[in-house]
């Protein structure tokens, strides 16, 4: 699978040969599922019958910067008995795909077919952070919750979320917490604070 | 060759009828050089300082031929010349360098053999003590204890011996805390047991090593209770990690009490050999210890961290709201914004500033309540 970063990435999958070198298109939407460790219950304190070194090594078997290339992660909860038997409708798929065209046709006045393309430089131009949001962002930064890569990653995505709710730029502080809140790290143990 | 007259008394100090007090008092009273000529011609009696009673005078006059047989068989200048070879150094109490925590003990030694710094006896002293015959746990447990109080800054006393004694210093010695101080019951030159003698020199290299004999002098059973007696002497406390109800830690428990110097004990499984003798201490009303800090508590070096308050600052009332929530149970972000009704982003918020905070912890998906010793 960690064959699959560079494709990611650049969105081209490029076969070199001695002769000659060929890209083809791989812009693709990629949704992947895991379990949260051998025994499914997910690390749950008290549930889960996992030993911690075999949850981790479970959870090391799909690498961190591969994790690190995944725009939204979350985790997915076994629903309880009331949510199986009672779930009130979410909202229609049709009122979803109109709240995505909106979304769409906003990025597509930057110029870009999808948030998710926008070249890093470019972010400041076309995703501002109110002063609230920035200072997030550098915390997230600071405590080494956030990589490089993942901060242009949460960027979009809480442009994306800014978008959705059709508001202007700039990006606030809700709309990154937002972001960072949809960006689990299943493989994270916070350091104790001091 | 040329010997000083403190080599004399270094020779003296060999002899096993010389008691301290004993040669504590021929020395202040005569010149060493004048000590040892009597000795070694019999009359040692003639140096007494009142005649004896006839009752004593028998047996003060088998005492000086036996210490006249043992003199005879030692030269002065040869166990002066094994000082100078193994870098020891000779401490006669009267001197200004003989260290203060002995000197105003009512047994000290006359006569000081050591090597190392002396520098090193400065500071709360803490003597970790037990059997020879140890279990694999309690020397496990003595390196622990050994190795908390040296990183504590409190040195380590202990008698080199096998079993509980030299784990504490190699404890003592696993970190870079204070000087570990070792008190041994034969000389410089006789290391014992002898696999310790590694151990001998790590404690002279980082500490001091400490004797009453010269160095020529071999184990003999009655220079352990002797010894013993020194370390209850350069304690602040004695801490016994496992002994018999009889034994070598005992006799240091008994210095130790006759002194006022606390003694503390590890207790023990009831029923193992190894805690006949702490059970019975803490039964009597010795201090009860569990690991270093025990040791520091009681020593007032160290106030138990659990009855400390909560350094972390308070959460903000919203925040707080979300604590009570995830209350004793880990909880994600989906039953977070399920609890409170907010908005993602608020929930989102909320938990990262609790997290920053130290009020939580976050593992993979879940967040779980950190209490307020373990944020320490």
């Amino acid at each position: 699978v960690d064959g699959l970063r560079q494709p990611l990435e650049e969105g081209v999958i490029r076969v070199s040969r001695a002769l000659a070198s060929v890209e083809f298109p791989a812009r693709v939407l990629l949704v992947a599922a895991m379990n949260p460790c051998p025994c499914g219950e997910g690390g749950l304190p008290g549930r889960c019958e996992c030993l911690p070194s075999s949850r981790e090594r479970y959870l090391r078997r799909v690498s961190g910067p591969l994790l690190d290339r995944f725009d939204l992660r979350l985790a997915v909860r076994r629903p309880t008995v009331t949510e199986l038997l009672d779930a009130k409708p979410a909202e229609s798929t049709a009122q979803v795909a109109n709240l995505v065209a909106s979304a769409r046709r906003r990025a597509a006045a930057r110029g870009v077919e999808r948030n998710g393309d926008i070249p890093g430089h470019l972010l400041d131009e076309l995703a501002p952070l109110t002063a609230a949001a920035a200072a997030v962002l550098r915390g997230e930064l600071e405590r080494g919750r956030l990589s490089g890569r993942g901060l242009h990653r949460v960027r979009r995505v809480a442009l994306t979320i800014t978008d959705l709710a059709a508001s202007p730029p700039p990006v606030d502080v809700d709309a990154v917490h937002e972001a960072l809140g949809l960006r689990l790290d299943p493989l994270r143990t916070a350091r104790r604070v001091a | 060759m040329d010997i000083p007259p403190i080599a004399y008394a270094a020779a003296l100090a060999g002899l096993p009828q010389m008691a301290p007090a004993r040669l504590r008092g021929l020395l202040e009273r005569h010149e060493a050089r004048a000590v040892w000529d009597h000795t070694v011609r019999g009359v040692l009696t003639r140096l007494l300082p009142v005649p004896p009673l006839p009752e004593q005078r028998e047996r003060l006059q088998l005492l000086a031929r036996h210490a006249a047989a043992e003199a005879s068989r030692i030269d002065p200048g040869f166990v002066w010349q094994q000082c100078l070879d193994l870098a020891v150094t000779v401490t006669l109490v009267q001197d200004p360098a003989y260290p203060s925590a002995l000197a105003a003990d009512h047994a000290a030694p006359a006569v000081l053999f050591h090597r190392g710094d002396l520098d090193a006896l400065d500071g709360p002293r803490v003597a970790v003590v037990g059997t020879r015959s140890s279990s694999a746990g309690g020397r496990q447990l003595a390196a622990r204890l050994g190795e908390g109080l040296a990183a504590a800054g409190v040195r380590v006393v202990s008698g080199l011996a096998k079993g509980i004694d030299g784990a504490a210093h190699q404890g003592a010695l696993r970190v870079d805390g204070a000087p570990p101080i070792g008190v041994a019951g034969t000389g410089h030159g006789h290391p014992y047991p002898t696999e310790h003698a590694e151990l001998w020199d790590h404690v002279v290299a980082r500490g001091v090593l400490l004797t009453e004999v010269p160095p020529h002098c071999t184990p003999l059973p009655f220079r352990f209770p002797a010894r013993n007696r020194l370390i209850a002497a350069l304690a602040d406390a004695v801490v016994v990690v496992e002994s018999r109800a009889r034994g070598g830690s005992m006799i240091t428990v008994d210095e130790a009490a006759r002194r006022s110097v606390p003694v503390l004990a590890v207790p023990g499984l009831p029923g193992t050999r190894g805690a006949e003798g702490t059970n019975q201490l803490i039964y009597d009303g010795c201090q009860l210890v569990r690991d270093h800090v025990d040791v520091l508590v009681h020593l007032g070096l160290l106030a138990r961290p659990c009855i400390s308050p909560d350094a972390r600052s308070r959460p903000a009332p919203a925040d707080q709201q979300v604590l009570d929530l995830i209350g004793g149970e880990p909880a994600d972000l989906e039953s977070v914004v399920a609890g409170t009704g907010w908005s993602i982003a608020e929930a989102m918020a909320a938990l990262t500033r609790l997290e920053d905070g130290g009020h939580l912890e976050r593992v993979g998906p879940w967040y779980q309540p950190v209490p307020p010793a373990a944020s320490r």
